[in-house]
């Protein structure tokens, strides 16, 4: 007789296998899902919020939590997204917070998530919006590409919400699949209008010298910071590359670091999504590009105009896209002016990098996962964990583009998806060093470029430095992304032992 | 056509409510007052690691049912019973270590008459399973206590598969559940989510939302279960804890 494998990691099934199912799959998908109850070990703690019960934390991004909550008050079950800590948030950051709620409030539509009320409670300040139970886009994807139909009907859906929006003269500025929300009945809904802006503001509050957004799904007029030359035209870009991520599974551009990744959206052009997938022919192809044109006068000129485009190749009709053969290089075509745009630019980029990677580092570190030094300033409402009992490695830094692979593959044992939503603990364990009893811990941020939508990782270290680098994704396709860590501070000294790397799957 | 591939709200993505989940601890100590049921659902769940252990242990399979049989109903005795403590520890580590003492003592021969008869029935299929589990590659490097808790970890993942079935089932929904149980342990190169789509009639997009929520319901159930075996079921860093022992025992 046969002996069956497992599809997912390709292991002999033994005969006693659960259901038919391999056992080691299925409890690591159980520990590495993003479920919420793996997501608030502090929630006993702040359980009741208002009039508002908590049930459990869903999702964690750069300015707050999101909790699923109940109302009490009127019997119902929401969404609740909760500002940091007071102690930890500047004026310009509650200022953002509430413009959120407030843009999102002034629209009506089946496919915006909806907002109820906000207000501010023992100093915390909140909003209570519709609760969709559904994976985002992004997760969707990462099941793999869709079929070009079904991510033109996701794309075409997007488009019209977004040119409704428009009318209302609200851009979104961060549309990217993490920010579109499928509910069970496959509808698409878009959340997190953070860095929203009306049409017609003059931007006080984001257009201070921080690029907002994400740089893998952002215009090159955003990623280089010029904030007056955002327009519907910037959406329309972004709405092209979630078609781009739908057809071929990652997203444009997407490199070691955030700085890379801007540096690419300013000046190369996206890699054909045919090339990527066979399966995706011209007309869809011809759309998708004209969106990602580094000039906004080269994209469609509104989101409606998209969606028009979508529905005709829906429709088996001629569409309205060609292939153009792309600029070669910038659409500025003054040199000294495309070098000073990128220096601008980089410098914008590295501001972004410092505004949105320290204050979430405080975030995660100080109020759930390890109190830091900072804690005892934390609201008595969320009161820091108990210290983990492992030590834990220090990220010191992100490469931009991977070294060759000089370190030596070593076998160690990894138990990888313990964390809090984006925040992810990888615990490693060394056969060669059996004294020591705890595991080393490294948190990876999976809201970091650099390891998005990765699924896999290769770790290599460096015997004679004590240097490990997390590879992602190397046989993907896609430029290699790593993260270095030391071992040095807490005291371990790594030896190779095995010949063979390690790949998990997350 | 909207579709709807969850539970119920409450049961869809709720998390299980700790207050009405009763712990295998207290299952235990109703057990040892009288309730049936509660001894037929330790028997169910358990037994298998169980006898497989008395097996791996040299024993021949009569002897192991008939001693696996016997522990239980020891387990059931006041006397035997009059210390258990839920906060002793992991009732993985107490069954086992109660299970040692069972089979170190001599109390199978002096009551081996009051066995006779008893209550515990184990069905065939539980029978061949464990059997092939024991005839299984790889487990002669294994002392029993590691197969015992590889099969723990077995025990507990197929009880929480059949509660998921289950849930399914009342929802009027086994057959969805037939079709996307395969994508339980994650993304793979098998049948693609589109041809899933096509013979369930809807969109693949709908069929991914499914899986996914399918999967978290499925980690909550988990949760849930390996709880109940915990001192504190309220703990969440014990039981993630406890998640990762069992992977690293499979």
């Amino acid at each position: 007789m046969k002996s069956l494998q497992c599809e997912t990691c390709g292991k002999v099934l033994a005969a006693d296998a659960p259901s038919g199912l391999c056992p080691i799959c299925l409890l690591r998908s159980a520990i590495e899902y993003g479920s919420s109850q793996a997501l608030a070990p502090f929630l006993p703690k702040l359980r009741y919020f208002g009039d508002y019960e908590l049930l459990a934390e869903i999702a964690r991004g750069g300015m707050g939590v999101v909790y699923r909550a109940k109302q009490v008050s009127l019997d119902r079950t929401v969404a609740l997204k909760m500002m940091r800590p007071g102690l930890l948030s500047t004026d310009l950051e509650i200022q953002r917070f509430l413009s959120e709620a407030r843009t999102a409030a002034s629209l009506r539509h089946p496919n915006i998530v909806a907002i109820h009320e906000a207000g501010e409670f023992d100093g915390l300040h909140y909003f209570s919006m519709d609760l969709v139970e559904g994976p985002s886009l992004a997760a969707v994807v990462r099941g793999g590409p869709l079929a070009p139909d079904e991510a033109a009907r996701c794309v075409q859906v997007l488009a019209e919400t977004v040119h409704y929006a428009h009318t209302q003269g609200i851009l979104h500025r961060d549309l990217k699949p993490s920010n579109v929300l499928v509910d069970a009945a496959g509808r698409p809904c878009i959340t997190d209008f953070g860095v929203a802006r009306r049409l017609d503001s003059d931007a006080t509050i984001t257009a201070s010298g921080t690029v907002m957004g994400t740089p893998a799904y952002m215009p090159p007029e955003q990623a280089s910071g010029q904030a007056g030359s955002i327009t519907a035209a910037s959406d329309v870009y972004a709405l092209g590359a979630i078609l781009y991520e739908l057809l071929t599974g990652q997203a444009p551009f997407r490199a070691g670091s955030q700085l890379e990744t801007v540096r690419m959206v300013l000046e190369t052009e996206p890699v054909r999504p045919g090339l990527l997938n066979p399966a995706i022919d011209a007309a869809i192809e011809a759309i998708c590009l004209r969106c990602l044109a580094k000039e906004p006068a080269k994209r469609f000129l509104s989101a409606a105009a998209l969606a028009d485009d979508l529905k005709r190749f829906l429709g088996g009709e001629p569409v309205q896209s060609r292939v153009q053969p792309s600029p070669s290089f910038l659409f500025i075509r003054r040199p000294w002016l495309r070098t000073a745009v990128c220096l601008v630019a980089i410098l914008m980029a590295w501001l972004l990098l410092r505004k949105s990677s320290s204050p979430k580092r405080e975030l995660s570190t100080g109020a759930e996962i390890v109190p830091a030094a900072k804690s005892s300033q934390q609201s008595e409402g969320i009161r820091p964990v108990e210290p983990p009992s492992h030590k834990k490695a220090e990220v010191k830094m992100a490469l931009p583009v991977v070294s060759p692979p000089k370190p030596e593959p070593i076998l160690a044992s990894v138990s990888p998806g313990r964390g809090f939503g984006y925040n992810q603990v990888f615990s490693f364990r060394y056969p060669a060093l059996q004294e020591l009893e705890a595991p080393v811990e490294l948190e990876v941020d999976f809201r970091d470029e650099a390891v998005a939508g990765a699924r896999h990782c290769d770790i290599l270290v460096e015997a004679s430095t004590g240097r490990v680098q997390l590879q992602f994704d190397p046989l993907r396709g896609r430029r290699c992304a790593s993260r270095e860590i030391w071992v040095h501070s807490v005291g371990l000294k790594i030896r190779s032992a095995g010949s063979t790397s390690q790949r998990f799957p997350f | 056509m909207a579709y709807n591939f969850g539970m119920s709200p409450q049961s869809s993505s709720g998390p299980v409510n700790p207050l009405f989940a009763s712990t295998q601890w207290s299952m235990i100590i109703a057990a040892r007052e009288g309730a049936d049921a509660a001894m037929a659902s330790l028997c169910a769940t358990y037994w298998r690691p169980l006898y497989v252990y008395v097996r791996r242990q040299g024993r021949s399979i009569d002897d192991a049912q008939d001693l696996t049989q016997g522990f239980f109903s020891h387990l059931l005795e006041k006397n035997s019973l009059r210390h258990v403590d839920p906060s002793l520890g992991r009732f993985r580590s107490f069954l086992l270590a109660s299970l040692r003492n069972f089979l170190a003592g001599e109390w199978r021969r002096q009551h081996a008459s009051r066995r006779s008869g008893g209550a515990l029935v184990i069905s065939l299929e539980d029978m061949t399973r464990a059997e092939n589990g024991i005839a299984a590659g790889g487990t002669d490097s294994q002392t029993p206590e590691q197969i015992y808790e590889r099969h723990w970890a077995l025990a507990l993942l197929e009880r929480t598969i059949t509660r998921l079935g289950t849930e399914f089932e009342s929802a009027g929904k086994r057959d969805i559940f037939e079709h996307l149980k395969p994508f339980l342990p994650g993304e793979h190169e098998g049948t693609p989510y589109s041809q899933v789509a096509a013979r369930l009639g809807i969109n693949e997009v709908t069929v991914r939302v499914a899986v996914h929520r399918m999967r978290a319901r499925f980690q909550d159930l988990l949760r849930d279960e390996v709880a109940r075996t915990l001192p504190d079921p309220d703990d969440s860093r014990a039981i993630m804890g406890e998640l990762r022992y069992l992977l690293s025992v499979l």
